[in-house]
């Protein structure tokens, strides 16, 4: 288990390492002089310029600019944000804006997928127990529209019915859990369907091995072979699933946030590239990537909690 | 008795065409898809009214309506007064030129990548293996917005982006696929006649994984579109000659609720497109009988 621990940890870092050779690298590839463009869109005097080029080191050679970079990540020397201005000076630094925003976002992933696996389990389970009927095919065809509209209309309609039309909550913002409900609920629906298609297919399968009908042959109640013999074994499947549909679910957050003005760390990159405010950019991208890492971590390390054929390996 | 239903005769592979499982799903797929095409095709030569420039007179009519100024419009009209049916029409131009180049982008790359992989094993799979595992694990899309407000968006650089972040999900099906078929006899006997590798590759490996490609790509359309439109949506999708589909819908947020036109029926279009394109792929999946 520690070799296997170890093992993820180090492919781990690489993906952080890389994450941050291509940031860096992109905006040293970009047309123009890096400075300006950290500078990004403000009104820029000569001397903030030359001030920036000195921070980020910019006329040192490359390799020696990316250990700067790196260390300042590490220390969170990050620089200030170049959106947020008073009296024309930056003053809000980097590090304090992604400390704020992280962890909001997380909630609403991790919010998003809690509520998604709790309608969708028993969704699934009911299609897989009966393949074919009504139900199943109803939900089939409700999980089709679903995956051909675009996320963030399915959020507009929400807005426009449930907020303007109806007044039940707030059409936006952060703060108070009203105004939290809509943004969960837009970024669910998706999630909702791929776990109920996993949990049909997965118990589908299981519902007709050998293994099940030994179990009921050997006369345990229905309840005991669905849940001890067919559910557990869906969670693995499911578990798995979150591991890899983490980069959609930020991605959905990114437009769920900007639209519903939910202030996570999704809105924070999008206002940053509107602003051009590369400070901010090029720190929150390789600490989404840590995050992403250390969630995939958990996951791995669940399967020991989950399966216990991994764990006697 | 089940017999009947599990005779070899019977399963879904030896049935003839017409009869197959996922033919229904097939051919209503290639009709919806046929459709948007058609309308966005005959957008190259004609529209019913300009695109780009309205009428004011005629601000925000309904569809099936006459405006003031006596104009038919048949999908009504944005807040400028120009006509839906002309903009949705020249708008899918992008949206369709997007998805089929990401695509094309998507399925070439993956077969060559994944015939490599898996024929040749050794350090090629590891190093494409890793890539692919690195691919996963980074929050791509992340990067792809950066790329994207850098060198600005123009058609090409979208479906490069795009297809640098969803390649990874048909490399993985046809590099397996790949390691299936160069285990089968066949692959032997062709080396044994004297085949070397580039023909074992190119007359043996490539027309077997054509399938799993065409299968798994036509899958990515969906996704591609949806993609696409919510990258207009932020408002880093190409806008120029035509706005597409997602900036529609997104001009249109200020009129959900007394105007829903304006931003519905782009959102219907995209939704007929990539249903039409998801039937399509889940019938071949079936007919081709591939999990």
């Amino acid at each position: 288990m520690g070799q296997f621990i170890g093992k993820r940890l180090l492919r781990g870092l690489l993906t952080i390492f890389v994450t941050m050779v291509v940031v860096f690298l992109l905006i040293r590839m970009a047309p123009g002089d890096p400075a300006s463009i950290l500078a990004g869109s403000m009104d820029t005097d000569e001397a903030f310029v030359e001030s920036l080029r000195e921070e980020w080191g910019l006329d040192e050679p490359i390799l020696k600019q990316f250990t700067v970079y790196v260390k300042n990540l590490v220390t969170g020397n990050l620089g200030y944000s170049y959106q947020y201005l008073t009296h024309g000076k930056p003053n809000q630094p980097v590090i304090s804006l992604i400390l704020q925003r992280l962890p909001r976002t997380f909630i609403l992933a991790a919010s998003v997928i809690i509520f998604s696996i709790l309608i969708a389990i028993p969704l699934g389970t009911i299609c897989a127990m009966k393949p074919g009927s009504w139900f199943d095919n109803l939900t089939f065809s409700i999980q089709m529209t679903i995956t051909s509209i675009p996320n963030f209309y399915i959020g507009m309609i929400l807005i426009a019915l449930l907020a303007v039309k109806w007044k039940l909550l707030p059409t936006g913002g952060y703060g108070d859990f009203n105004s939290f409900i809509m943004p969960m609920l837009c970024l669910s629906f998706r999630y909702i369907v791929t776990f109920t298609r996993t949990t049909r297919t997965e118990l589908g399968q299981i519902l007709n091995s050998d293994y099940l009908r030994t179990a009921k042959a050997k006369g345990l109640s229905r309840t005991v072979v669905l849940f001890k013999h067919g559910l557990r074994n869906v969670l693995i499947p499911i578990v798995t699933m979150i591991g890899t549909r983490l980069g959609g679910l930020l991605t959905g957050a990114v437009y769920v946030e900007t639209l519903f003005r939910y202030y996570g760390v999704g809105e924070l990159l999008i206002s940053a590239i509107s602003a051009r405010d590369y400070p901010t950019i090029q720190a929150v991208i390789p600490y989404i990537a840590a995050v992403f890492v250390i969630v995939n971590l958990a996951v791995d390390m669940s399967y020991f909690a989950l399966d216990p054929r991994i764990r006697k390996k | 008795m089940k017999t009947t239903k599990n005779d070899r005769r019977y399963r879904n592979g030896h049935l003839p065409w017409y009869r197959k499982k996922g033919v229904p799903r097939l051919i209503v797929g290639c009709i919806l898809v046929l459709i948007v095409v058609l309308m966005v095709g005959v957008s190259l030569f004609w529209t019913p009214h300009s695109p780009v420039s309205g009428n004011l007179a005629d601000r925000l009519v309904a569809p099936f309506h006459t405006g003031k100024s006596g104009t038919f419009y048949l999908l009504g009209t944005d807040p400028l007064g120009r006509d839906m049916t002309s903009r949705i029409m020249a708008g899918g131009q992008v949206s369709v030129l997007v998805a089929l180049l990401t695509v094309a982008l998507c399925a070439l790359l993956s077969t060559f990548l994944g015939v490599l992989s898996g024929y040749y094993r050794g350090w090629v799979d590891s190093v494409l293996s890793m890539i692919c595992e690195i691919n996963i694990s980074i929050p791509l899309f992340l990067i792809v917005i950066m790329i994207i407000a850098i060198f600005g968006s123009s058609v090409f650089v979208l479906a490069l982006c795009l297809a640098l972040n969803e390649w990874v999900s048909v490399f993985r099906q046809t590099r397996s696929k790949a390691i299936v078929q160069s285990n089968y006899e066949y692959v032997t006997a062709a080396r044994v006649m004297g085949a070397n590798n580039r023909k074992i590759i190119i007359h043996h490996l490539i027309p077997n994984i054509v399938p799993t490609t065409m299968v798994f790509s036509t899958l990515l359309v969906g996704s591609t579109i949806i993609a696409e439109s919510g990258l207009a949506y932020l408002g880093l999708g190409v806008s120029k000659p035509f706005p597409t589909w997602g900036r529609m819908i997104s001009e249109g947020q200020a009129y959900m609720n007394t105007e829903w036109w304006v931003s519905g029926i782009p959102a219907i279009c995209i939704a007929i497109l990539v249903l039409g394109v998801n039937l399509i792929g889940d019938g071949l999946r079936i007919i081709w009988r591939m999990e």
